[in-house]
């Protein structure tokens, strides 16, 4: 009689913990929605204009003569002053001499790289050469030494001269000398 | 069932300090110039890479986003980025550029500080850009979710 009696008692007991164990685990469940927390921020990004370059002046050496004792120069400076070392000499009706201008296009106030490399003239007979050596700034100064090597653009907008010195050897084929001079701008 | 209950009340307990998220910085892929398009990344420490033929201008040199967490003390808790597809940058005249690749430091799961029951996440992204992408300000917004572990 007595044992039948706890018998009971502890199945009530079971019962009460497996209930409560429900209770438990909706408890956990609560909290775990309660604390998740989040949070917004924002994200951009800002597209801009691409840089851009264009020739709107070439350099030009014009017309000269070598003496055929020696060779020399022709120096034509960021502003286009044309001028002589050596043995080199103006040639009949000068020529048209000039530097060259590029304008860069871009952004705003971006800064960039400037590149401009050295190039040799080659005459029509695609045999004979002379080495061009390049000047560049950013005001086209009456200057014929240095180089630029950035910029900044101002309103989205600006100009590179170039010029340099073109060695002439002596005795030196007559006849037109062409080559290209690249100027390459990046965004930095 | 006085017992059981009390262990219910401690659970209540650990629920009294709960998990805060606040954004302190935004996620910014700064200024850049597309060219034929490629990919603007953000790591989690802050560097900003690009791929492909994207130019990046170091004036606007981006920044990574961060969050601070507080809750309890030392407790541990996972992190939720934004799935890939979800985030899109917009311009507002109807083009846009997708960012995926979430990432954050610390990575899936973080602990809280011993003493004062805080850290701050770092969450980097990959932008995509397309080819000739129209220049102008892009924005949008995304969440982190953070919980208990």
């Amino acid at each position: 009689m007595n044992s039948a009696k706890f018998f009971t008692l502890n199945r009530r007991a079971l019962k009460a913990v497996a209930l409560a164990s429900t209770l438990v685990l909706g408890g956990i469940g609560l909290v775990g929605n309660a604390q998740a927390a989040n949070a917004v921020a924002d994200t951009s990004a800002e597209v801009i204009v691409p840089i851009a370059i264009d020739k709107v002046a070439d350099l030009s050496f014009g017309r000269f003569a070598a003496n055929p004792s020696g060779g020399g120069t022709v120096i034509i400076s960021n502003s286009g002053a044309r001028s002589f070392g050596g043995g080199v000499v103006a040639a009949g009706t000068a020529g048209t001499s000039s530097a060259a201008r590029f304008n860069v296009t871009g952004d705003g106030a971006s800064t960039y790289s400037i590149s401009i490399t050295n190039t040799v003239l080659t005459h029509t007979n695609t045999i004979d050469t002379m080495a061009l050596a390049v000047t560049s700034d950013l005001t086209g100064a009456n200057v014929t030494t240095g180089t630029v090597t950035s910029g900044t653009l101002t309103a989205g907008a600006q100009s590179i001269y170039v010029g340099g010195t073109l060695t002439v050897a002596s005795a030196k084929l007559a006849g037109e000398y062409s080559g290209t001079v690249t100027a390459t701008v990046e965004y930095n | 069932m006085a017992q059981v209950w009390a262990g219910a009340c401690a659970i209540n307990a650990w629920a009294a300090s709960p998990l805060l998220i606040g954004s302190t910085q935004p996620l910014a892929f700064g200024r850049f110039a597309a060219g034929p398009g490629g990919t603007v990344t953000v790591s989690p420490s802050g560097v900003r890479n690009s791929s492909g033929g994207v130019v990046l201008v170091t004036t606007g040199s981006g920044s990574v986003a961060q969050f601070t967490i507080s809750g309890d003390p030392s407790a541990g808790y996972s992190i939720s980025l934004p799935a890939d597809g979800t985030v899109q940058l917009a311009n507002g005249a109807g083009q846009g550029m997708a960012v995926n690749g979430f990432s954050s430091s610390p990575p899936t799961a973080g602990q809280l500080s011993p003493v004062g029951g805080t850290q701050t996440i770092a969450v980097g992204a990959t932008l995509s850009v397309g080819a000739n992408q129209p220049p102008g300000s892009y924005s949008t917004s995304f969440s982190v979710s953070v919980d208990y572990n």
